[in-house]
């Protein structure tokens, strides 16, 4: 076997991998999908089969829209997921930004501090969370959901984020405390887009599990104009009759937004804007 | 432009103290490197100049300013690093032009100045590239542009050429010396490249432990070295050290194991080979010999146990394990037991 047969099959071979990974990963949301567009009848006597004319029904979605208030749960995802998202960010990078540029007495202590919640869940803390949202008046509040949240993202987000900030170049922030810009200016105008792909990265790992979340949403805002999409299409399922068609309408549209934010984040994820900064 | 002036500055890492009792007056329009091997102190001494690093204690003058505890941008320095240090996300005229702008300074003048130093350093084509469009030696050109139209009163130098090939790096090195002689600035050079430092400096400041080991002209550290580290350091390949003692027609080796009473540094174009049936001067054997084409050197072991480093002329061709007579063609160094020159 020569070298280039060789590359071939090493080739294919991951890519094999690969894509057997992809079926894997795929097959239950194409299988949600492909389900919310037939009718009861089909969905349990044929699961795997395509919709066709004898099958297809869009009743599921009629329902969705008329019964589900599903576009403020939908709206209430979103803003709890894009605001957790976005000051996730901003403390995170400014938190690793502050541990990595500044090392002071005791900065390795904090740092390890602020890693620890990685490892503890945060629904350990459920009822302690629950107190304090009482007494401060923040139960079915939006608010609520968003403090958790930001809460459970920092640790892993200062985590990543401290070791990328330390790759970049101290001769670029020295040119330009040189050239005058104050170390806000440092931070946000050359350190942050330097670090994209790492910032797009906790972006990703942030946004699912908040998107995702059944607890806290049924826990802390559970009222009606504070539910969010995982807890309102809970009212598709009840105690003796789950309504399938409206169920799987729901969760449908429910992976369509977060599969929009995490093509955004991904482009992202391509860097190269480093390049030519420094050597 | 201006005059810098450091009083006894010390720098300390915690217990380490890596820069002691530094004192050292530029003058106005003097190029200056710093040079020494690397952890001598020499980056942070520049950097302490440069407001990046703060001194434990001692004072920083530019001009008739005490500026130890001002920021960076209030020193009147511009600095260029040995990594280029370009804004990736700015165009070669917004490099350029940043530091200016962040100063508030009125636009003519800043269209001006920038195209002023592009002019000066051949950048007027690249102004609207980003940096990574462009090749190394045009990004270190770049940084310097930068530096020049901030008008600063000292320009401070970290490794700049460090990053570039050789070829790159003397034309480079061509274009700093015409730049000095350009803008008659005071310029502040560090480097651990002692051919950048022979040719561009008017005063070398050899470092070494935190300590300035001289200060002097590139001729004075070459020729009148004031100790052992400073004759070993400049010159290249480095000087011959070997024990000596007083004998009645000056200087004479010691053998290996010998007392000795000091140590005789010569270079190896102070040494010449002769026949081994020569009457005067050590034998020994030739261990391996280099033709570099203009000139030629040659190892020989003494039989005194020392090794000595000789250069002689590329006609001359001496064979390994030659048996050869090394002969001094001119009076060596002395230094004592603690490195002084005698």
């Amino acid at each position: 076997m020569n070298a280039r047969s060789k590359h071939f099959l090493a080739h294919s071979s991951a890519h094999l991998v690969l894509g057997i990974y992809t079926v894997i990963a795929l097959f239950p949301a194409i299988l949600v999908v492909i389900n919310s567009i037939k009718t009861k009848k089909f969905i349990f006597r044929s699961p795997l089969s395509l919709p066709d004319a004898d099958s297809l029904y869009f009743g599921g979605y009629q329902t969705v829209f008329e019964m589900g208030n599903f576009p403020l749960y939908a709206g209430n995802s979103m803003t709890v997921t894009v605001v957790s998202i976005a000051l996730v960010l901003l403390f995170g990078a400014m938190a690793a930004f502050a541990l990595t540029e500044y090392p002071f007495k005791g900065s390795r202590l904090l740092a390890l501090y602020l890693a620890l919640g990685i490892m503890i869940p945060i629904r350990l803390g459920t009822i302690a969370i629950l107190k304090m949202m009482v007494a401060s008046g923040l139960v079915n509040t939006l608010t609520a959901l968003i403090l958790v949240y930001v809460a459970q993202g920092l640790p892993l987000a200062i985590f990543i984020l401290s070791e990328f900030m330390t790759q970049v170049s101290s001769d670029l922030k020295n040119a330009a405390r040189v050239d005058g810009l104050s170390e806000f200016k440092i931070f946000f105008v050359l350190v942050l887009p330097l670090i994209r792909p790492a910032l797009a990265t906790v972006a990703v790992f942030t946004m699912i599990p908040i998107w995702n979340d059944l607890w806290f949403p049924l826990i802390l805002a559970p009222s009606e104009e504070t539910k969010t999409i995982t807890l309102g299409a809970q009212v598709f399922i009840g105690q003796f009759l789950n309504d399938w068609n409206a169920l799987l309408a729901a969760m449908s549209m429910a992976i369509v937004p977060v599969l929009l934010l995490y093509i955004a984040f991904s482009r992202q994820l391509i860097s190269g804007l480093t390049k030519g900064a420094v050597k | 432009m201006a005059q810098l002036q450091l009083n006894n500055i010390v720098k300390r890492f915690g217990p380490v103290e890596v820069l002691k009792q530094i004192n050292l007056h530029i003058q106005d329009g003097e190029f200056v490197v710093f040079v020494g091997p690397s952890g001598c102190g020499k980056s942070t001494l520049l950097r302490i100049i440069a407001g990046l690093e703060t001194q434990t204690s001692g004072e920083v003058r530019i001009g008739e300013r005490d500026v130890s505890d001002l920021a960076p941008s209030d020193r009147g320095i511009a600095m260029v690093f040995q990594s280029y240090a370009l804004y990736p996300h700015l165009s070669v005229r917004g490099n350029i032009s940043l530091g200016l702008k962040q100063a508030k300074t009125p636009q003519n003048i800043i269209d001006e100045r920038v195209e002023y130093a592009a002019n000066m350093l051949a950048l007027t084509d690249l102004l609207e590239r980003k940096p990574a469009e462009l090749s190394g030696g045009q990004r270190q050109r770049v940084a310097i542009g930068r530096a020049i139209v901030r008008e600063p009163d000292v320009f401070l130098f970290d490794e700049p050429l460090s990053n570039l090939d050789a070829a790159l790096r003397s034309s480079v090195r061509h274009d700093l010396a015409k730049l000095h002689k350009n803008l008659n600035a005071t310029m502040v050079y560090v480097t651990h490249d002692q051919v950048e430092a022979m040719t561009l400096a008017d005063r070398i400041v050899v470092m070494a432990g935190g300590v300035i080991q001289q200060v002097g002209s590139p001729r004075e550290l070459y020729e009148d070295p004031q100790n052992r580290f400073v004759a070993g350091f400049i010159g290249s390949p480095k000087m011959n050290f070997v024990p000596a003692i007083d004998g009645p027609n000056g200087s004479e080796i010691a053998a290996e194991g010998e007392a000795s009473s000091y140590e005789l540094g010569l270079r190896p174009e102070h040494l010449s080979l002769r026949d081994a049936d020569h009457p005067e001067g050590e034998p020994g054997v030739v261990q391996f010999s280099e033709y570099l084409g203009s000139e030629s050197f040659s190892l020989v072991a003494l039989d005194k146990g020392h090794q000595v480093l000789v250069r002689h002329s590329p006609h001359e061709i001496w064979n390994i394990d030659q048996p050869v007579k090394v002969i001094q063609i001119r009076d060596g160094y002395r230094f004592d037991r603690d490195g002084k020159r005698i």
